[in-house]
């Protein structure tokens, strides 16, 4: 009966925080679409780009086609897909590619208030796992994210970062399956949303580990054993589990041009918030720009950091029970994190290996919601009034913390301009040429397109037929080119050279993972197989050029595994089937047990 | 949570640092590298480079205490401090700005002195904190640009924290007038206007005496620590920031201005020409630009007038052009203090003599009435 009761009361809290979360959820209810948000126009042809590589059948494309002018982009073995992959499911139930970031939008401010709702629970009260879970909603960083900077993968993020420090504690002191299994799938979520805030995120959770850790410091040693393991082992696992997406990223990503990730514009020198501007409550529409007068806001939200200051006096003040430690732990990060934010920081930032991962210094004010909202929770340690008024009083200071925000509670909805939409080709086309965005070059080509034949024929709303270069097989009178089968990411033709030293080039970028399969005239025996290091690169844009024998040759071309790949993909399957295993077993045994009683 | 004795030493130090790190918000936006949108315009930092220059005008600022005819207050303690800062390397503009934060910082800290003296030190915190984020003193702040009457808010709460006897307690009488005291705190923010009016004052009296109210409702609290101090700050900061939310000028002024108009001389200034600059040289027959900053200390009116002017010994016209101040903009849109860039093309007559001169100034479209600089011209003549 009282755990029914429990049940009832926890979901009552839930409707509450969710009727709590309507209001940051409602601009995405507006009818169109914030095309002049930041990454508004990428999160939809993101989105469109997966679902075409779908319907060619390709479950994960780690190679985009389309972009660059046609002449394609890894994105999707560097970048973490999985909010695109949320984005596409909402696609496929029948939403417009921008409806379906809008709800990619909706589902991050639901799940991430629940999470940290989750987590403060399991640490303070549910008093106080209200207030933080508001408060960690309508922290003004959050809402930039998602209403001006439309980061899709950034703002998914924020759901896992409260689930990792839930799935710790909950490692630590439980010391079950359950919480290791949550643990590994909440880092390996963060992991394939985000691997850029995965990996500025991670020192702090383990840094946190530590503080759990910490309480059993003085107990035996088998028993800090038995607290330290299931949280390496969540860690491990969820490192496991993802590891198909961050093996290749990590070691394939010097394979991309660095310079457009984080040269010119997006120099960190030019991007460090200035102390004003984390309490200015202006509120602006626009993008990151040297010195002090971004229109767009990196304020912390006078009202989180002021109700922040309790979590932190309880720190200093509370004798006995965990929040000594753990509000000083998180009073630390919101320091530490907001301070990497500014110019003072630079030495870090050009020292310190992992801190400039971050591409843009203001970044770090995700750790600073996240760590404000846990302190703005641990103000709430404080003795409260009994009864009615302790309701009063969370529910009082959530209120406070909507209408702090309130202000700031807006998207921008436009019609789009010919080069932002509607979304499709012709569209991402315009786009690429006006913007210069989508336009990443491997590290093989030595110059960036602004436009190609294949744009050309895009632009027009058509599909391309092939990647083969005609303009080079029309200039080698000893080759003729039959097409045969295009995909995607793959395609077969019937070649015939007349001699030696006829190549064959593609409009596709080189980039590890091209292959070439050189068949017979019937396209059954395979005679060779050319890897990327064997085949050339032609031209500025770094085109892949396959080396062709002389005679009548089937040839295909595919981006395949490579050893990273096949490596994460590996580790991922074991990690995968060991943790079925276990669970298996565990359950096994479990109905033995009750079949033994 | 186990309890802490509420004026413990332990205590004690955490709300000195919490009132420290509360006050953060209210002070950090004048870290701004800039300037504001003051109603005073620049007028405190040509007083203090006037100064720089020539430290006998300390106790008459070339231009003024109050160039908007209000309460003047030729303070020279403002001047003398931020030379002082300048003498660290720091540019004029930013001494100023140092002091504006000295004075919040003086003031927000003497408050909680003063009440720690007779609450306990959480509703003493509190007390701080809503006078600190009081439409009047962050008006005073972040709008009006009176340094001066900034730096004397920031050195009354002392004055009176060593002026009243230690655990001495207020009665009712003192309390409802405390009450007063808050709700005319906020009431100039529907009624204060522009300038430093008596609203405002009365306003910055009543945020005072209201502080007495706040500590001793607060004190009756036995829960939350520093919690509700904390809310009710975050309730006011919250508020006066949504409504009086400081507007940022980017612009690098000259050590001097040009010159500063008057509509009616004695009655304050209105428009301040910052700096002027000639494109082009100004010769028979040949078309040059013009290119002014301008400040305007009153709501810009949409007669206000600027005309530039090509004038020979005689005072013959040779060229002309006459543009509303506000150039292209809505008048409505264009806020007191903020800096309006106006550009003004002329063409020479083909038969204009070679001495010619330019003359700029500002008149009133509607009564054709030129305004007056300090010095009693109707115009300025362009270098």
């Amino acid at each position: 009966m009282s755990r029914s009761l429990d049940r009832v009361s926890r979901l009552g809290w839930v409707v509450l925080l969710l009727l709590f979360m309507l209001p940051a959820i409602l601009p995405f209810g507006r009818p169109g679409y914030f095309w002049n948000a930041n990454d508004a126009r990428h999160d939809a042809y993101f989105i469109f780009e997966y679902d075409r590589a779908l319907q060619y059948g390709d479950l994960y494309p780690r190679w985009l086609p389309d972009v660059t002018f046609g002449y394609g982009y890894p994105l999707f073995n560097i970048y973490a897909p999985l909010a695109v992959m949320v984005g596409e499911g909402f696609h496929l139930l029948g939403l417009g590619f921008t409806q379906a970031v809008e709800m990619v939008f909706v589902v991050s401010v639901v799940l991430s208030g629940l999470m940290m709702y989750g987590f403060l629970s399991a640490l303070l009260n549910p008093w106080a796992a209200l207030v933080g879970a508001v408060a960690y909603v309508y922290a003004p960083y959050h809402l930039l994210d998602m209403y001006q900077r439309a980061a899709m993968a950034e703002s998914f993020a924020f759901v896992w970062m409260p689930a990792v420090l839930w799935g710790v504690r909950a490692s630590v002191h439980r010391a079950g399956w359950r919480s290791v299994v949550g643990l590994s799938v909440a880092y390996a979520g963060l992991m394939l949303t985000s691997n850029l805030v995965a990996v500025i995120f991670t020192p702090f959770v383990a840094g946190y580990a530590l503080v759990e850790l910490a309480r059993w410091a003085g107990r035996s040693w088998q028993e800090w054993i038995r607290r330290v393991v299931p949280p390496l082992v969540g860690g491990v696992a969820g490192l496991g589990l993802s590891a198909w997406f961050w093996v290749p990223a990590l070691l394939e990503f010097k394979y991309v041009n660095q310079a457009q990730w984080y040269g010119g514009y997006y120099d960190y020198h030019h991007h460090f918030v200035y102390f004003f501007q984390l309490f200015s409550p202006h509120w602006g529409f626009g993008i990151s720009v040297p010195g002090p007068n971004d229109v767009i806001s990196y304020q912390i939200g006078v009202v989180v950091y002021l109700l922040a200051l309790g979590g932190i006096g309880a720190a200093f003040l509370a004798r006995g029970g965990e929040w000594p430690w753990q509000g000083r732990y998180w009073a630390g990060v919101a320091f530490f994190a907001t301070f990497l934010t500014t110019a003072a920081s630079v030495w870090w930032w050009e020292h310190v290996p992992g801190v400039a991962f971050a591409q843009f210094p203001w970044r770090y004010l995700m750790l600073t919601v996240v760590s404000s909202a846990i302190l703005v929770g641990g103000a709430l340690v404080f003795p409260l009034p009994s009864g009615r008024w302790r309701w009063a009083v969370a529910f009082g200071l959530a209120v406070l913390l909507v209408l702090g925000s309130a202000a700031y509670l807006r998207v921008e909805v436009v019609e789009p301009l010919p080069e932002q939409g509607p979304v499709g080709l012709p569209a991402l086309m315009r786009f690429q040429a006006s913007e210069d965005e989508m336009t990443g070059v491997t590290i093989f080509a030595r110059e960036i397109p602004h436009w190609s034949g294949l744009a050309e024929i895009m632009v027009h709303g058509q599909d391309v037929p092939t990647r083969v270069e005609f303009g080079h097989v029309q200039r080698d009178p000893g080759l003729d080119v039959t097409l045969l089968e295009y995909h995607g990411s793959w395609e077969r033709v019937l070649v015939e050279a007349r001699g030696e030293g006829h190549v064959l080039v593609f409009n596709v970028q080189m980039y590890p993972g091209w292959t070439a399969y050189i068949y017979d005239e019937q396209g059954k025996r395979l005679e060779r197989v050319l890897s990327w290091q064997d085949l050339g690169v032609t031209g500025p844009y770094g085109l892949v050029s396959v080396p062709l024998p002389p005679g009548r040759h089937v040839v295909e071309l595919r981006f395949a595994d490579t050893w990273p790949r096949r490596v994460g993909k590996g580790v991922s399957l074991v990690t995968l089937l060991g943790m079925l295993a276990v669970g298996g077993w565990r359950c096994f045994r479990r109905f033995r047990e009750d079949a033994g009683e | 949570m186990g309890s802490v004795s509420e004026r413990s030493p332990r205590t004690v130090w955490a709300v000195r640092g919490i009132l420290l790190l509360a006050s953060v918000p209210a002070w950090a936006l004048l870290t701004y590298p800039g300037w504001f949108a003051f109603a005073v315009g620049f007028i405190p930092y040509f007083n203090l480079e006037a100064w720089l220059r020539d430290p006998s005008l300390l106790w008459s600022p070339p231009y003024g205490g109050d160039p908007a005819g209000g309460l003047s207050l030729p303070v020279p303690v403002v001047e003398a401090v931020a030379a002082g800062i300048t003498r660290l390397g720091w540019s004029p503009l930013a001494a100023l700005r140092t002091v504006m934060v000295l004075a919040l910082l003086g003031s927000v800290w003497g408050v909680f002195v003063w009440q720690s003296r007779r609450v306990k030190p959480w509703s003493a915190l509190a007390a701080a904190l809503v006078w600190l984020y009081s439409p009047p003193l962050l008006f005073l702040a972040y709008r009006l640009g009176h340094v001066s009457v900034l730096l004397l808010g920031g050195v009354v709460p002392w004055l009176v924290a060593l002026l009243q006897p230690a655990g001495s307690s207020w009665g009712r009488f003192s309390r409802a007038v405390g009450g007063m005291g808050l709700v005319l705190a906020w009431a100039p923010l529907a009624f204060g206007g522009r300038g430093l009016s008596t609203w405002w004052g009365v306003g910055l009296v009543g945020a005072f005496l209201g502080t007495v109210w706040v500590a001793s409702w607060v004190d009756r609290w036995t829960w939350g620590g520093p919690l509700p101090a904390l809310a009710g700050g975050a309730v006011a900061a919250w508020v006066v920031f949504s409504l009086v939310a400081p507007r940022y000028v980017d612009y690098k002024p000259p050590a001097q201005p040009v010159s500063l108009f008057s509509q009616a001389p004695g009655e304050g200034v209105d428009v301040i020409l910052l700096d002027v600059r000639r494109e082009g040289p100004v010769r028979a027959g040949e078309r040059f630009h013009v290119v002014a900053h301008w400040q305007p200390l009153r709501p810009v009116q949409s007669q206000w007038t600027v005309f530039v002017q090509v004038l020979d010994a005689q005072n013959q016209i040779w060229g002309q052009q006459d543009v509303p101040l506000g150039a292209d903009r809505e008048v409505s849109s264009i806020g007191v203090g903020e800096v309006i860039t106006g550009t003004y093309s002329l063409s020479v007559a083909a038969n204009a003599p070679a001495d010619v001169r330019v003359i700029m100034g500002v008149y009133d479209r509607s009564t054709m009435q030129r305004f007056r600089t300090l010095e009693g011209s109707d115009y300025v003549t362009l270098p």
